[in-house]
C-alpha cells in the first residue's frame, strides 16, 4: 500500500570529487530526476529508493569545501542546507578517505549548525593502497558521529548505509567544535538574546558570510555601525578556517596512520603528459577532434534511420488517414515538424556523453588549467572553457554550467558569449545550406563541405572571443578574478551512469523543443490551409494555394525587410518561426515545401535546390546561402536560451541587450555579405 | 586573498611543491600536505603565500 510507506528526505553532501555521484547512483535505484529548470532554489539531482518499506528521497547537493560560498554553485548548496532544514531528516556526509583532513572542515561546520548528520567514508581501499590507515571507530568517538565505510564504485557498504538511514543514525551535537573568538563573543550573545536562537555558531556564520548567504534582516538592526566596522567577514572566515584546521590536524594525527609510499600513482604519471606545455595542448586538440568527428560521422547512421522512419511515417499517414484537412495537418505539418527535431538527438547525445565522461574522469580540471592563461586576456576564466565547449552541444546546459565560475564579471561574460558557439540546433540549418551552396568535391581528401562547416564553428568561437573582449571593457567590477581549483585524481568515468544522464537530457531536449515545434507546425498549417477568400460572400477560404494563404500573405508582408538579405518569403517564414528555436527553420521549410503543391517532389534538399524565382534564378544562390549561414551564426533565436540567461543573470537588462545585439549583428552582417556577394 | 585557498587545506606551515606551470606564466600546479592534494592557482594568488625553501 502506497500510504503505509514511510517517507524520508535527506541530503547528500561532501567536497567536490569525493565520489558523491557514484554513491548517489548506487543508493538510488529508481526515479532519478535531474534538476528542475524552472525551480529557482533547487538545481540539483534527486533520486529515490525503497528499503524495508521505507521510501527515501535523496537530494544530491553540489560539492563544496565549506559553508561559505565562493560561487553560485556553492551558494545554492549553502542556502539549501540552511534554509530547507525542516524539509529533511539529516545529512549523509561523504568524506574522502584519501583527503580526510579537507573533508572534516565542512563536516564540522555542518555539525556545528546543529544539523543531524551521518558520515560515510568513501574510497577506504584506495586510501589503503596509498598507505593511509584510518581508525574509523576512534574517529567516530572523536567526532561524535556514526561512521560507515564504503567503496561506492564496487557497491560495497551500500546495504549498511540503507540500514543506518532506516535506523535514523543521524546524530545531532549540541556542543560546538568551534569556539567563537573573544572579540565577537559579546556581539554573538547579544544577537542570540534578541533572536532567541541558541545556536551560537549559526549566528557567527551570519556575521562571517559576506555576500551570498543572505543575512537575516533583523541582524542589521542589532549590529550597530561600530560593531559592523570591526567585523570584516572575510577575516572571520579565515580565522575560523585556521582554527578549525588546527583542531582537525589533532584529530587526524590521533586516528590516522600513514606509511610513506614510493610507488608512483597513476595521476602523477598521466599529468606528466596531460598538462605538458606541448603534449597537453595537442592531446586536448586531439580529443576535441575525436569528439567532433564522432558527432558528425557516428551520428550519421542513427540520423539516417530517424529520417527514414519519419518520411515513411509521413507517407503512411497520408495514405491511410481519410483525405481532408486532418490528413494534411498530420502528414504535412506535425510529422515532418517533429521529425526535424528528433533527428538531432544523436548528435546532442554523443556530444553530451563525451563531455560528461571528460568531466567525470577529472580531465576537465586539466583543461581549465591549460586554458586559463589564454582566456584571461578576453575577460574570461579558465573555467569558461567548459561552457564554451558545452555550448557546441546546447547553450542551455552550457549556461547553467557557468555557476562554478566565482567571479561575477567573468561569469556574466561567459553567459553572454556562449550562445555564439555553434550549438547543435544550428547544425541542421548549416548542413542543409552548406549542402545547397558548396559542391560535393574535395581537396587532398578533405571535403569542401567539411571545411565550410569547420569554418562556421571557428566563426562562432571567434565571435565569442571577440565579444568577450568588448564586454571586458563594458562591464565594470571591483571584485578580483581568481583561480583556485582542485585537480582531482583521475578516475574511471561512470559510463553507464553518464549514459543514463545523457538519455535524460536528450529526452528533455526532444520533449521541450517538440512541444514548440508541435505548436508551430499546427499554427503554420492553419495559416497555410486557410486564406482570405476571393468570393464576396465568404471571408475565409480553406484549402487555398500556399501563395494565397494567410501564411503566404504574411511572408509577402515581411519580404521588404528580408529581400535585401537575399531571402524569399518562405525563408522569411522560416526565420520568423526560428525565433522560437533555430532548428524550427528546417522543419518550417519542410512543412512549407510539402504544403506547396507546385513545389517539386522529392527530399527537402532537392526541392530547395530546384526551387526557382519567377525569373528563373535559383532561390538558394550562393550569396543567399552565405547570408543565411551568417544570420544563423549570430542571431539569438532560441527562447529557451533567453529564458535560461534571464534566470542565471537575474537581469532583464543583460538578457535583452544580448538578444537585441546578437540579432542586430546577425541582420547587418547578413545584409552586408549578401550585398557584396550578389 | 581568496579564503578558498585556506579552505582547501593550504594553511600556514604546510609544505608544498610547484609541479608544473602552464605556458606564458599560466596557472601553477602545486601539490601540498601529506595528502598530496593537488590544486591549480594563478601566480597572483600564489603571491599571497609566504614561502620558505625547504629543499631544492
Amino acid at each position: 500500500m502506497q500510504d503505509q510507506k514511510k517517507q524520508k528526505q535527506l541530503l547528500l553532501v561532501g567536497n567536490p570529487n569525493v565520489g558523491k555521484s557514484t554513491l548517489f547512483n548506487s543508493l538510488c535505484n529508481r526515479k532519478q530526476k535531474t534538476g528542475n529548470y524552472a525551480g529557482v532554489t533547487v538545481a540539483s539531482l534527486s533520486g529515490k529508493y525503497t528499503y524495508k518499506n521505507e521510501e527515501v528521497e535523496i537530494t544530491d547537493l553540489p560539492g563544496s569545501y565549506s559553508i561559505y560560498p565562493t560561487s553560485e554553485d556553492e551558494a545554492i548548496f549553502s542556502r539549501y542546507l540552511i534554509q530547507e532544514q525542516e524539509n529533511y531528516v539529516g545529512v549523509l556526509y561523504i568524506a574522502d578517505a584519501i583527503n580526510m583532513k579537507r573533508s572534516l572542515l565542512l563536516f564540522q561546520q555542518i555539525q556545528d549548525l546543529g544539523i543531524p548528520i551521518l558520515m560515510v567514508v568513501n574510497q577506504i581501499d584506495e586510501a589503503e593502497k596509498r598507505g593511509i590507515k584510518i581508525d574509523t571507530e576512534k574517529l567516530s568517538q572523536e567526532l561524535n558521529v556514526d561512521i560507515l565505510r564504503t567503496n561506492a564504485k564496487e557497491h560495497i557498504g551500500i546495504e549498511e548505509i540503507r540500514e543506518a538511514i532506516l535506523n535514523n543514525q543521524f546524530k545531532k551535537t549540541s556542543q560546538s567544535t568551534f569556539e567563537i573568538p573573544i572579540e565577537q563573543k559579546g556581539l554573538v550573545y547579544k544577537i542570540s538574546e534578541n533572536t532567541k536562537d541558541k545556536n551560537l555558531y549559526k549566528i557567527w556564520t551570519l556575521l562571517a558570510a559576506d555576500t551570498y548567504l543572505g543575512k537575516i534582516e533583523r541582524i542589521n538592526e542589532i549590529i550597530s555601525q561600530e560593531d559592523a566596522k570591526c567585523n570584516v567577514p572575510k577575516r572571520l572566515q579565515i580565522q575560523e578556517t585556521v582554527r578549525r584546521y588546527q583542531n582537525i590536524d589533532k584529530i587526524i594525527s590521533e586516528t590516522t596512520e600513514k606509511i610513506p609510499q614510493r610507488k608512483q600513482l597513476l595521476t602523477e604519471k598521466l599529468d606528466r603528459i596531460l598538462v605538458h606545455p606541448i603534449w597537453g595542448y595537442l592531446i586536448f586538440l586531439f580529443i576535441l577532434l575525436i569528439i567532433f568527428q564522432s558527432v558528425f560521422f557516428l551520428a550519421e547512421y542513427p540520423m539516417n534511420w530517424i529520417e527514414g522512419f519519419f518520411s515513411w511515417f509521413s507517407t503512411f499517414s497520408s495514405e491511410h488517414l481519410p483525405e481532408g484537412p486532418i490528413n494534411s495537418l498530420i502528414s504535412n505539418g506535425i510529422v515532418p515538424g517533429i521529425g526535424g527535431i528528433v533527428i538531432f538527438a544523436p548528435q546532442i547525445g554523443i556530444l553530451l556523453y563525451f563531455l560528461y565522461l571528460l568531466e567525470d574522469s577529472g580531465y576537465m580540471a586539466r583543461v581549465i588549467f591549460l586554458m586559463d592563461r589564454f582566456l584571461r586576456p578576453f575577460g574570461l576564466n579558465g573555467k569558461s572553457i567548459v561552457p564554451l565547449v558545452s555550448g557546441t552541444a546546447c547553450a542551455i546546459p552550457a549556461i547553467m554550467s557557468t555557476r562554478n565560475i566565482e567571479n561575477i564579471k567573468e561569469r556574466l561574460i561567459t553567459i553572454l558569449v556562449t550562445p555564439f558557439m555553434t550549438c547543435s540546433a544550428r547544425l541542421p540549418v548549416y548542413s542543409i545550406i552548406i549542402g545547397l551552396i558548396i559542391p560535393d568535391e574535395s581537396i587532398y581528401g578533405i571535403k569542401y563541405r567539411a571545411l565550410a562547416l569547420m569554418a562556421m564553428y571557428l566563426l562562432g568561437f571567434g565571435m565569442s572571443l571577440f565579444s568577450s573582449l568588448i564586454l571586458k571593457y563594458v562591464i565594470k567590477t571591483k571584485v578580483k578574478s581568481f583561480l583556485v581549483m582542485d585537480l582531482p585524481t583521475y578516475k574511471m568515468p561512470l559510463f553507464a551512469y553518464d549514459f543514463k544522464l545523457v538519455l535524460g537530457k536528450v529526452w528533455e531536449f526532444i520533449s521541450g523543443a517538440g512541444k514548440v515545434i508541435f505548436t508551430v507546425s499546427i499554427i503554420l498549417w492553419m495559416l497555410s490551409y486557410f486564406g482570405p477568400s476571393q468570393k464576396e460572400n465568404q471571408s475565409i477560404a480553406s484549402d487555398v494555394k500556399l501563395e494565397q494563404s494567410y501564411l503566404g500573405k504574411i511572408g509577402r508582408g515581411i519580404e521588404p525587410a528580408i529581400a535585401p538579405l537575399g531571402y524569399d518569403w518562405k525563408m522569411g517564414i522560416g526565420i520568423l518561426t526560428s525565433f522560437a528555436a533555430r532548428e524550427v527553420f528546417v522543419g518550417t521549410l519542410s512543412t512549407l515545401y510539402s504544403l506547396d503543391d507546385e513545389a517539386p517532389e522529392g527530399r527537402l534538399i532537392e526541392k530547395m535546390r530546384l526551387d526557382v524565382h519567377p525569373n528563373g534564378e535559383k532561390v538558394f544562390s550562393f550569396a543567399t546561402g552565405v547570408s543565411i549561414l551568417l544570420f544563423y551564426a549570430f542571431a539569438m533565436q532560441c527562447i529557451s536560451t533567453i529564458a535560461v540567461v534571464y534566470r542565471e543573470t537575474q537581469s532583464l537588462k543583460w538578457t535583452l541587450l544580448q538578444t537585441f545585439s546578437m540579432t542586430v549583428l546577425a541582420y547587418f552582417s547578413a545584409l552586408i555579405i549578401y550585398q557584396i556577394l550578389k | 586573498m581568496p579564503t578558498k585557498i585556506l579552505e582547501m587545506g593550504l594553511l600556514p606551515e604546510t609544505s608544498f611543491k610547484v609541479l608544473y606551470q602552464a605556458p606564458f606564466k599560466g596557472p601553477l600546479y602545486i601539490e601540498y600536505g601529506s595528502e598530496k592534494t593537488r590544486v591549480a592557482l594563478r601566480e597572483e594568488e600564489a603571491k599571497f603565500i609566504k614561502v620558505e625553501v625547504l629543499a631544492l
